[in-house]
């Protein structure tokens, strides 16, 4: 940096330093300016300490009180400079005897005068001597002092741009963290969302669990009712497929070429019963019809005869509906036609007998 | 001067007695109190006496190098006095004195009051010579000066700036 940076900017401090009144960055610029030594700078302040002092000056004067004018004088110590010839030194002969006067009585009393004298003036210059001393230790006690108080503040300075770096990185670091806590903070909950969120999965899984279960429950006693229809259609399938069979053989024997019929008669109550046996000689097979014949207890029967060679064979058990009518009866197994005497009907017990034992209801 | 450095004592009184009523006016203006000032005074002096064989010609004139010296002083006083008693002696150019403080009840009289307003201050608008008797008289920074005044900083500067510039004109007329 040389002087040629003076600047308006510079000069416009100049006033203000010369009131001492500069301070932080302005102080700093201007002193750094005028170590450069611009003579511009000097020769401006000069003149702006000139106003400075006319200034003070300017001020209505006030006369100090005569108290305090004669202690000032009063108090004033010794002045310092060894140099400054001391007013008490003087040479023997200004304290003159006159020559030749006075006798040796004069001489000792000159002599030990002069002695004294220069006991006196020895001492004084060595009190002045050490009052220099002293001045000049306390000067450069000062200036050490002065020394001393740079460093200090020096040092202050760069603690505090220590401390201000030290609070930067600290403000720093609790943005970073305090961005981490928000992140950390989100995260938390996001997973809390997840949670009630499965949370709430699980108990709609639970829900469907239960009605899936129950679900199969049903389809399981469905499938269960199912098989027992099934079971029952297949037995009902089977007998009617027997029913048609026996029919079908009815059906036979009663188509059969030379087929005999014959009518069997009521023979007592109830009237109007009647029954038709139809025999096929050939295969010895009959079938047998009954109607308007009435329903029996559950104990009783109607039982069917064949009387051959005069002796009763049994031919079938059977029973009537509502209307009276009874089912088909086939019998196999019939004695040779012309051997059959006659065809009966009687009520037996239940199941049937080998022979003949209740009343008679159909003969032919 | 260089008599004094040598010790001559008579010079120095002689010295004292041309120069102080100007320097004891300065303290005054800025101690507010004459017997303070008085003090003050003496210290000024007894510094003068001891360092003028510091002083050099060529800088400022003496009379200049002394109050430069008084100045210093006395706000070293203020400065000390204020963190023992933590109060404030406003010396008001303007109007009605301010609220005399309780220690140094002496404070300025009407006579020297009216005095000061004749002073090359005076010559002043008021913006600019409060800035600069807050400066000079007071030693406060521009800074300083901008908080007492509730003022912007750039705005106390070129007040001062100007104020001086006028005070030039004023003093060399």
């Amino acid at each position: 940096m040389d002087a040629s940076n003076h600047s308006p900017e510079i000069a416009e401090l100049l006033p203000l330093h010369a009131l001492e009144a500069l301070d932080g960055e302005d102080l700093r610029l201007l002193e750094a300016h005028l170590a450069t030594g611009c003579t511009e700078c000097q020769a401006q302040l000069a003149l702006l300490q000139g106003d400075v002092e006319a200034l003070a000056a300017s001020l209505p004067p006030v006369t100090p009180s005569e108290t305090t004018r004669a202690r000032l004088l009063r108090d004033l110590p010794s002045a310092e400079a060894p140099s400054r010839p001391s007013p008490a030194i003087a040479g023997p002969g200004r304290l003159g005897s006159e020559p030749g006067r006075r006798g040796w009585l004069g001489n000792v009393a000159t002599l030990a005068a002069a002695a004294i004298l220069v006991l006196v003036c020895g001492w004084g210059w060595l009190a002045a001597r050490r009052e220099a001393d002293t001045l000049r230790a306390g000067r450069g006690d000062l200036s050490r002092r002065v020394t001393a108080l740079g460093g200090d503040l020096a040092a202050t300075r760069a603690k505090s741009e220590e401390l201000a770096r030290a609070a930067t990185a600290a403000q720093a670091q609790r943005e970073l963290l305090a961005r981490e806590l928000a992140a950390a903070q989100g995260r938390e909950e996001s997973l809390a969302r997840n949670l009630s969120s499965e949370q709430a999965d699980k108990a709609r899984l639970t829900r469907e669990y239960a009605a899936a279960r129950a679900e199969r429950e049903r389809l399981a006693r469905d499938f269960a009712a199912a098989e027992a229809q099934n079971a029952r259609l297949a037995r009902d399938l089977q007998s009617a497929q027997a029913q048609s069979e026996r029919l079908a053989t009815a059906m036979a024997i009663i188509s059969a070429p030379g087929m005999r019929p014959i009518a069997l008669a009521a023979l007592k109550a109830p009237p109007g019963a009647q029954g038709y046996t139809f025999v096929d000689p050939t295969a010895r097979k009959a079938v047998f019809v009954a109607a308007n014949l009435p329903q029996l207890a559950p104990d009783k029967t109607y039982e069917l005869w064949f009387i051959a060679d005069g002796k009763p064979v049994p031919a079938g058990t059977f029973a009537v509906d509502a209307s009276g009518r009874s089912g088909t009866v086939t019998v196999n197994g019939v004695a040779p036609f012309n051997h059959i005497q006659a065809w009966a009907v009687t009520v037996e017990p239940q199941g049937g007998v080998p022979q003949p034992t209740g009343p008679m209801v159909l003969k032919g | 001067m260089g008599r004094t450095a040598a010790g001559d004592r008579e010079a120095f009184a002689r010295m004292f007695d041309r120069h102080s009523p100007a320097v004891l006016g300065l303290l005054v203006r800025i101690l507010g109190s004459r017997s303070e000032a008085e003090e003050v005074l003496q210290e000024v002096f007894l510094q003068v006496w001891r360092q003028a064989g510091r002083y050099e010609p060529g800088r400022s004139s003496p009379r200049g190098w002394m109050l430069v010296l008084a100045r210093s002083r006395a706000l070293d006083t203020v400065r000390s006095r204020e963190a023992r008693h933590r109060r404030e002696v406003e010396v008001s150019t303007d109007g009605p004195p301010a609220a005399s403080s309780p220690v140094g009840t002496e404070g300025l009289e009407e006579r020297e009051r009216q005095e000061m307003v004749s002073s090359a201050l005076g010559l002043l608008p008021p913006d600019q010579r409060r800035c600069i008797e807050l400066a000079f008289f007071e030693g406060l920074t521009q800074s300083q000066i901008a908080s007492r005044l509730d003022a912007p900083l750039g705005t106390v500067k070129s007040r001062i700036h100007l104020g001086m510039s006028k005070l030039r004109q004023a003093l060399s007329s």
